[in-house]
Order: C-alpha cells, then structure tokens, then sequence
C-alpha cells in the first residue's frame, strides 16, 4: 500500500530526477557505413574519430582502459559463426581502435573484460574463441590484458560511488584496472538484449562488475578468491546480497525482476564508472538477443559503426538506427519487460537520450537505419 | 576383426537367433562362441553417458561445461600399462537407458582401442552390429598414435594412481591431446615440447634437464619452482594438486592454449581423439558424444594442422566435409551429430 508519505517522496524523487534529465550532457555521435571487417575498417574509424573531435584530444598521453564484450562461453557459438560475427566485440575494430589510440599518443592501452566464471588470462580466453591475441598486443606500443572478472593482481577492489545517490546500488566495488586508467572507453557489439532490451556501449559495462562479489557463487562476508557462474541471483533476480565487504542495496524492498534491476544497475555503473568514448560496432552482429542461449536468435549485418563520447548520446542514436525509440517507455518497443536504461542514466545526469538535441555527424540515422526486429 | 581383439556377448545358454558377426566371443557363460580370455577389464569402466544429478540436470563443473562419465582416459591407461592383453569394459547399461546408449558404450570403448561386451536385445542389436561393422572396417586407427600437446608423467599406480587417472581424464575433456609417460623415461619426450609431472615422487630433475634445455617445458607442482633452463623452462603451478580439476586447468593454463592441437564449438558434451598415421599423412578425430543423443547445436571443429580434405564418417554415412584455412589450422563447420562421428584427414 502506497502512503501520502511515499506519493510526496515519490514525487519529489522524479521532480529531481527530472530536473538532473534535462541537465543531462550532450555531445555529438558519429555514425559511419561500414560493410566489412576488410580494408575499409581503417579509413571508416578514422572518419568515425575525427567526426567527434578526434582521438588526440581524448587519448593524448593518457593510460586507456578499454572494456570490450566477449560476453559468454568462448566455447559457445551462435551456429557455425565465430563469436566476433555474431555476440563478440570484433578482434579488427580492437584492434584498429588501438592502432589509432597509439597513433594519437596513448601512453599505454589496458583490454578489459571480466569472461564467464573464470580467472584464466584474457589471451587464454580469446584463444579458447580461436582468436590470435597478439594481434590485439601488436596493435599499439604497450598493451595489456586484464581479467577483471577478480581482484587480480591488486591488493584490493576500487570503490566507485554512484554520483546523485545511484537507483539500486549506492557504490560498487570493482577491478582496480576501472580506477587505474585515465580514460575509460566501452566497445560494444550492437545487440538486442533479452533482459534489457538493447545491449550498447552501457550495457556493455554490467560485466565490469566482478562475479566475485556480484556473481552466483560469491563470498558471503568477503568476494570469493574465484568467479564462479554468472550474475544471476545477485544482480538478475536479486534472490541473494552480493558480499557483504561490498555496499548493500539502498532499497531492499524494491522489485525483484530484472527487468527492473538489470536497467538500474547499468545506469548506476555508467555513472559510477563513467565511459569516455563509447564505440559500437554494428557491422556483424545478431538479431532477437545478447547471446546464443537465447532462443530464436539469429546472424544479422546492420553494417554500421557508431561512436561518441557520451554513452547515453552514443547509445540513443544506435537504439533509434536499430529502428527503435530511444525515448520509449517501459512496455513499448524494445523495452516490452523491462525499464530504459538510457532513461535511467538520463535521470542520473550521465547524458541525454534525446535525439533532437544530439548532433549526428556523418551518416544520418534514417539514411542508415536497420530494423533489427526485421532482420 | 582379428582375434586378437575381442568383441564379446554378454549371454549365457544357447546363442540368440540371427548373424552375431563380428562378435567373436562370449562373456557369462553362454554356449556356441569361445569364451573371452586374455584380456583386462578394468574395474573402475563407467556406463557412459553426460552425468545427471538427482532432479534429473546435467551435472557441470565450474565453468558450466557438463562433467562425463567417459572412459576414453581409462582405456588409454589400462593399454600403455598392459600393452600385451586387450581392453574390454564390462560396462552394463542402466534400465531406463536408451537403445542408442548400446552405441555410445560401443564408441566409447572402441574408439580408444578396446571393446565393449555387447549386451544384445532385438531392438539395439542391428545398430549395435552396424557400428562394430564400422569399427572393424577402421582397425587400423587402433594402431596410430595420438597427436600430443602434452606428456603426462605418472606411475598412475599406487600414490599416484588417483591423481594420475583423474588428470588424464580431466585433460581429455579440455580437448588437449596428451602422450603417457613413465617417470624417469625422458626417451617418450622425443619430439614433444611440454610435459607435466603428475606423480607424488619428487621430481627428478637431472634426468629431465637434457630435454628441458633443449626447449622442453616441464610443468610440477608449486609455484617456488619455476625457472628458466637453457632453451627450456620448468613452470610451476599454485594450485594444490591434489585437486585434480585445478591441476588440469593450471596444466592447461601452463601449456596454453597456443599448444591446442584442436578446438570444438557447441561441443559441450562431446570428447574427441586426434589420430594420425605414422608417417603424418592420414589423420583422424573421432568425437563421441556423452549426450547420446542427435546434438542441438551446429558444433564446428578447427584443427591446429592444415590439412587438405576431410571426409566425415558416421556408422551410416559418409560426407566430404569443406574446411576453410582458418587461424594457421583449418576449420570445418559439422553437420548436426549424433552418438559418434570420425573426421578423417588427408594431408
């Protein structure tokens, strides 16, 4: 039963959430053509960067971290095509995008990633995809891999708290590798996704979170040595803490759906952790959901690469090319079961979902649109 | 199929009606075939089959992969510590399983180079007579070797006769090709790079040291011990090897998977063994899968050698497979599987 007491806090809640939305930061999203992981890939990032300003002003100097998504099983496929074709991060738009980042003065390049239930080396992980690492290593002057899935080689886990308060988590403990970087930057596959509706450069970021405190089998009192499972119970469902070294939820009472919690802790990461240049590669990617366990998934070729340095921005403009609203609401396409993410990171001041605000360097989101429902 | 390798039946009194060929013995008392001798059954065979817990799921370990009951390690232990008598796994099938089970209890066995004791019912045995058509027909794969990745250093006796069998087992699942070796004999390294010592001896390194400087890679128990010899190295692994899934998967981090000899995608359930002839220009992987059933999923397979063809065998049919270079190797997409299927390679 709702009281007068939580109808005027609620109320109050959305006039501040509100007013942080329309606050929100813009910035301009690059969009370009991009058929092939072939010879074209280098010239269409170049243009990509240089739409946004370039990545000298970005990356000059400066140590990157660099989340990509090779979400799942390596040993999993969607059919016969390699997981870069379908669920992963391409290993070409990897690379490419550290070729230009040592080109533009990156002082040292950190790949990050957190793979399925367990603490083996990411060269070891990408193998196991039939990948060949060093052409990630090779790519720039000082490259590094970093499972960011455990504490590592830190003495301890980084504390990031959520500016403004945070939806479910008011901070989250994570991989030292978040907090030593001077530039964050999120690639992201272009994807739907079962729980949350489309999956970009934000949704990209719920596996920074390490599944030794978030994850199935963590510690109760303190994160376990190794990962194990995945983010199910704690984070999914919400049916356990994570542990309890790590700050608890701030509504314990709130709904245990994913669809309601997936949403809020993407957007409580990204404005916990904030990303510095989103990169979305949408040349080959999947259609109906994040990964081959979906059922009803299937191989699609948006043949777009998309980029910006706002997240929401980034991610508005490719949820409106997959042919969807960015500005929906829960219940209308994609979000049918689930909150918007980008409204939730709007609400939290990360960046703004509304696509008159956002200029759209070259080429315009109805010239490239691609119905992802359709594919 | 030579007499020397058993196909027995399990039957007792006057033999069923029909053509019982290959089989050619008996195991249990029956009357009208020789009764089987010679050879050794080892005790700890296990029906075949994907692990079921008591709600009726697949057991998995840590990183979802299902855990098998397979016997291809057992088989491969029992013929290099006996390499005179023939394998047979007196394995019996539980009640409720399927007549298709008969076929994986048969690859299981005879892909690995031993024979199962048919038990023989109207409705399995025209499938079952079929596949050990097909294996008598590939006799010759029982005599090539395995392509290793690995040698595996064990008494698999005595102390080191848990750690050792359960290693090999573990390996397999991990898809990494291994060669068995006895403790001190450094001649079975030749022409491998990696070993691990999985034995309660201590290491005796003197002997090894040859080998090591020469580029070999010795893998032992305890981190304190890695260091750099000549060409070569000895690695260390933290983890207690007394956990055997954990010393598998430091065995394998060790290794790295830069050493895989092959790869298998939507394969969860699925062994396989990588065989070539002796002069390397025949080749064959046979993949036996512990689910029994049709597979779901489209499984591909990348073979770290580029061979030039490759033909797909079933006990049914034959299929020209078409691989594409793919990572230094090759790689075949697969067409939906069943119990068992061999990949032969010509180079």
């Amino acid at each position: 039963m709702i009281t007068r007491r939580d109808l005027l806090a609620g109320v109050a809640t959305a006039g501040i959430l509100q007013q942080r939305a329309s606050g929100a930061a813009i910035a301009p999203v690059a969009i370009q053509r991009c058929r092939t992981y072939g010879a074209g890939l280098e010239p269409t990032m170049r243009r990509l960067f240089d739409a946004i300003g370039g990545l000298g002003r970005i990356v000059n100097n400066k140590t990157v971290a660099i989340k990509v998504n090779l979400t799942g099983r390596p040993s999993q496929r969607l059919g016969h095509s390699p997981a870069e074709l379908a669920h992963w991060t391409h290993p070409r738009v990897i690379g490419m995008t550290l070729h230009l980042m040592n080109e533009a003065g990156a002082k040292r390049i950190r790949i990050l990633e957190s793979p399925w239930s367990t603490t083996d080396p990411l060269e070891e992980y990408m193998m196991e995809a039939n990948w060949d690492p060093s052409m990630i290593l090779n790519a720039a002057k000082i490259v590094e891999f970093e499972n960011t899935n455990y504490l590592g080689n830190a003495k301890q886990y980084s504390r990031f708290a959520v500016p403004n308060g945070g939806h479910l988590f008011p901070a989250y403990d994570l991989n030292h590798s978040y907090a030593d970087c001077d530039v964050f930057v999120s690639i992201a596959k272009m994807k739907e996704h079962a729980t949350a509706g489309v999956t970009l450069s934000m949704k990209n970021c719920f596996g920074i979170t390490p599944c030794t405190i978030y994850g199935d089998g963590a510690g109760e009192k303190e994160p376990s040595l190794a990962p194990v499972g995945g983010r199910g119970s704690v984070i999914h469902s919400g049916a356990r803490k994570p542990s309890l070294s790590a700050p608890q939820e701030l509504h314990p009472e709130s709904p245990r759906r994913d669809g309601y919690r997936v949403p809020r802790v993407v957007a409580d990461l990204c404005a916990a952790r904030p990303i510095d240049l989103a990169i979305i590669d949408g040349v080959e990617s999947m259609a109906g959901g994040e990964g081959p366990w979906i059922r009803g998934t299937r191989r699609c070729s948006p043949g777009v690469i998309i980029a910006g340095t706002n997240p929401v921005c980034t991610d508005a403009v490719a949820t409106a090319v997959l042919g969807f609203d960015p500005m929906a609401k829960r219940g209308m396409a994609p979000f049918e079961n689930c909150d918007n993410t980008l409204e939730l990171a709007e609400q939290l001041g990360v960046g703004s979902r509304d696509l008159s605000k956002i200029d759209v360097a070259g080429a315009q989101i109805a010239d490239i649109r691609y119905e992802i429902r359709k594919a | 199929m030579p007499s020397s390798i058993p196909l027995p039946l399990r039957w007792s009194g006057a033999l069923p009606e029909g053509d019982l060929a290959p089989l050619n013995c008996l195991y249990g008392g029956g009357e009208g075939m020789p009764v089987l001798q010679g050879a050794q059954i080892p005790k700890r065979a296990l029906w075949p089959a994907v692990r079921v817990s008591r709600n009726g799921a697949a057991e998995a370990g840590p990183t979802g992969v299902p855990w098998v009951n397979a016997n291809g390690w057992l088989i491969r232990l029992s013929r290099f510590l006996d390499p005179a008598r023939p394998v047979v796994l007196d394995t019996v099938s539980p009640a409720a399983a399927a007549a298709s089970s008969h076929l994986l209890a048969i690859a299981d066995a005879m892909a690995y180079g031993a024979s199962w004791v048919v038990t023989h019912t109207p409705e399995s045995w025209p499938a079952a007579r079929t596949a050990l058509q097909f294996f008598e027909k590939n006799e010759v794969w029982r005599a090539w070797e395995p392509v290793a990745a690995l040698a595996v250093i064990s008494e698999f006796a005595g102390a080191d006769e848990w750690i050792g069998g359960e290693c090999l087992n573990l390996l397999a699942r991990r898809q990494i090709g291994t060669r068995l070796a006895k403790p001190g004999d450094v001649s079975a390294l030749a022409s491998i790079r990696a070993a691990a010592w999985v034995s309660k001896q201590a290491v005796p390194y003197e002997s090894y040291l040859p080998w090591i400087r020469g580029g070999g890679v010795l893998i032992v128990e305890g981190e304190a011990n890695t260091r750099t010899e000549g060409k070569g190295r000895v690695i260390g692994r933290p983890e207690p090897w007394d956990n055997a899934y954990a010393a598998a998967a430091g065995v394998h981090l060790a290794l790295t998977r830069r050493s895989d000899v092959l790869r298998l995608w939507n394969a969860g359930s699925f062994n396989s063994y990588l065989q070539e002839d002796a002069e390397g220009r025949r080749g064959v992987v046979q993949l036996i899968n512990y689910a029994g059933n049709r597979s779901s999923d489209d499984t591909s397979i990348w073979l770290a050698r580029p061979w030039k063809s490759a033909l797909l065998s079933t006990f049914e049919k034959q299929t020209p497979l078409k691989p594409r270079l793919s990572n230094g190797g090759i790689e075949i997409p697969l067409p939906p599987l069943g119990v068992y299927a061999a990949i032969e390679l010509e180079a």
